[in-house]
């Protein structure tokens, strides 16, 4: 190989052949859960991992284990102040104050504790005790020296700004899920209000990490999330009203102080919804649910191949943990053909492993990757 | 006579919605009629927009508020009337699960249509759904799940319930994401409403 693995994704996020499929494993929702991280480490002789940490997937996996995995990426991701325990396991967010619990291994976020919920007014939601501090030290603190480190590894360097990245995911964890739909419909002055708010605090604070971090990125996440199996949550024409504007406004400042390729995060069937995607200016999708409705790679290869690059795309839900050895061969050896011919895979699954996965397949998967994802594909 | 309603209800028009019922009650029309063949057939048409893919989420959400206004208008002149031969309904998630959009849109939808519903919320332990239908005396339990790793907690409430002499002809319709017929056939639920729509018309094949 003579590309560095940065070299090699630039080739292959302009929708070009590099030298290899690049295998992006480490980003906070394609990685593993927290709670299977053991195993796999167990499995791959890895002894002295630590804790694993992260909201959704393992944040801090292992060197060894993402080199012997041939991971391609280095994760940069943004600090944040400290949570707080606000009563036996309720957790509250040290940057926007919403509440988190854990259940069955999973981190989820009650509609029912969100801590605007009942809030009626602006002044009620200007009453909420915990509002992100710009000027908090937690979230830009070591990020420039972390990111040149990583930047000069060669490899990959993906740049998470967490919860400043995803004022749809913060809306709907302050107001609760269901008011989140509804607040368009019953307040849209008070939707607007706390949509904007969210978002004018986020674009501070990510505009000052990415005055630190931004000339080392080659990835920039987004998140937003407003997909299902089925279909998405809400229609293009009120994504377009209710949810594009503010991201808009984050992917405008992002493209202002980095070079890095933005990507959106949003599991589920975002088919219908990828035209207003484009619209907002990202150029890669993640983590490309392909067992979701309209969802298959063909489709999205023939259909937006030549705009957005894929960044994930292996079923986690079937194939994955339920797939023999040779099943999920040949379903890498699929992917590899349909969604990497002519640049644009950026090789992940679907979204993080899950618990029911038996290690060895996880092995058979990136092994697979590393032995047919070479240019030029001949499958 | 129910044309209006019925289109501003599927319009998710509250205001009108609601002048609507207004209307028909003034002009001496059935309160059951109403919520019969006037509320629940808007909400039929809301179900079948979602199904065909024009009405999302938020929608359906908003539809139920429309159905609750107009509901709150009916209810009082329902009286004593109030069709408690339907049955009460007891609903939950269960244990360890938070999640409460779709049963809350079955709830409406059950409400509307005349039954007695309590709800009994989320997280809700075994012990809980059994008292409730004690207490409540309900002829049916209903059951949301929306996590695989909380759907399992379903079963132990069904073999709880059917273990106590009294309580073990309840009926059970279960509900949420992760399930399907299957499921719902092997842990031993009398039903399983992949929506709301489903859910009704399952509960009515149940008690009536």
């Amino acid at each position: 190989m003579s590309m560095t693995p940065r070299e090699n994704y630039w080739k292959v996020v302009n929708h070009k052949e590099g030298e290899w499929v690049p295998i992006f494993w480490g980003g906070t929702n394609s990685s593993i859960v927290p709670q299977h991280y053991g195993a796999l480490c167990e499995e791959l002789g890895v002894k002295d991992y630590k804790r694993p940490v992260g909201d959704f997937g393992t944040v801090n996996l292992h060197a060894s284990l993402r080199e012997r995995l041939h991971s391609d990426v280095e994760l940069l991701i943004m600090g944040a102040p400290h949570r707080r325990n606000l009563e036996v396991g309720i957790i509250e967010d040290g940057m926007w104050g919403f509440r988190m619990k854990e259940v069955g291994g999973y981190r989820v976020f009650p509609d029912q504790i969100a801590p605007l919920r009942h809030a009626k007014t602006i002044k009620e939601i200007e009453e909420h005790p915990v509002w992100p501090d710009p000027d908090d030290s937690a979230y830009y603190s070591g990020a420039k020296e972390r990111a040149k480190k990583l930047y000069d590894s060669g490899k990959v360097v993906l740049g998470e700004a967490s919860y400043a990245g995803a004022p749809f995911f913060v809306y709907p964890w302050l107001r609760g899920m269901d008011k989140w739909m509804i607040d368009p419909y019953d307040d849209p002055d008070l939707y607007r209000y706390l949509a904007q708010k969210i978002t004018d605090l986020s674009i501070v604070i990510l505009e000052r990490w990415l005055d630190e971090v931004g000339e080392y990125l080659d990835v920039l996440c987004f998140y937003n999330d407003i997909a299902m199996q089925t279909g998405p949550m809400v229609s293009l024409d009120h994504y377009r009203e209710w949810i594009l504007p503010y991201e808009k406004q984050l992917t405008k400042v992002a493209k202002k102080l980095t070079k890095a390729k933005l990507s959106i995060h949003c599991c589920g069937s975002c088919y219908d919804l990828l035209p207003g995607f484009l619209e907002v200016g990202y150029e890669i999708l993640n983590p490309v649910q392909t067992r979701a409705k309209n969802m298959e790679a063909w489709r999205l290869k023939q259909n937006y191949g030549d705009k957005l690059a894929f960044y994930g795309g292996i079923d986690v839900q079937r194939l994955l943990p339920f797939g023999t050895i040779d099943e999920i061969r040949q379903g890498v050896k699929d992917l590899i053909k349909t969604l990497g011919t002519k640049g644009g895979l950026l090789f992940a699954t679907s979204h993080n492993i899950e618990p029911d996965t038996p290690p060895e397949n996880i092995i058979a998967m990136f092994d697979a990757v590393h032995e047919f994802g070479r240019y030029p594909i001949n499958l | 006579m129910y044309t209006k309603i019925i289109k501003a209800l599927s319009d998710l028009d509250r205001e009108k919605a609601m002048k609507e019922v207004e209307k028909l009650i003034a002009d001496g029309v059935d309160p059951f009629g109403i919520i019969e063949n006037g509320i629940m057939k808007g909400m039929d048409l809301v179900g079948e927009r979602f199904e065909e893919g024009y009405y999302f989420l938020p929608d359906l959400i908003r539809a139920g508020h429309v159905v609750q206004a107009c509901s709150s208008i009916v209810k009082p002149l329902l009286g004593n009337n109030q069709r408690s031969d339907k049955g009460t309904i007891v609903v939950g998630t269960v244990s360890g699960d938070i999640h409460d959009l779709g049963k809350n849109i079955v709830i409406r939808t059950l409400e509307s249509a005349g039954f007695r519903v309590v709800d009994i919320g989320v997280d809700v332990p075994v012990e809980r759904f059994f008292e409730a239908v004690r207490n409540e005396k309900a002829l049916l339990l209903g059951m949301s799940a929306l996590l695989t790793v909380t759907m399992v907690e379903m079963e132990k409430v069904i073999k709880v319930l059917r273990s106590d002499a009294d309580l073990k002809n309840v009926k059970v319709m279960v509900g949420g994401a992760p399930l399907d017929q299957e499921y719902a056939d092997k842990i031993g639920a009398d039903a399983y409403g992949k929506d709301a729509r489903e859910a009704l018309t399952k509960a009515r094949e149940l008690l009536d």
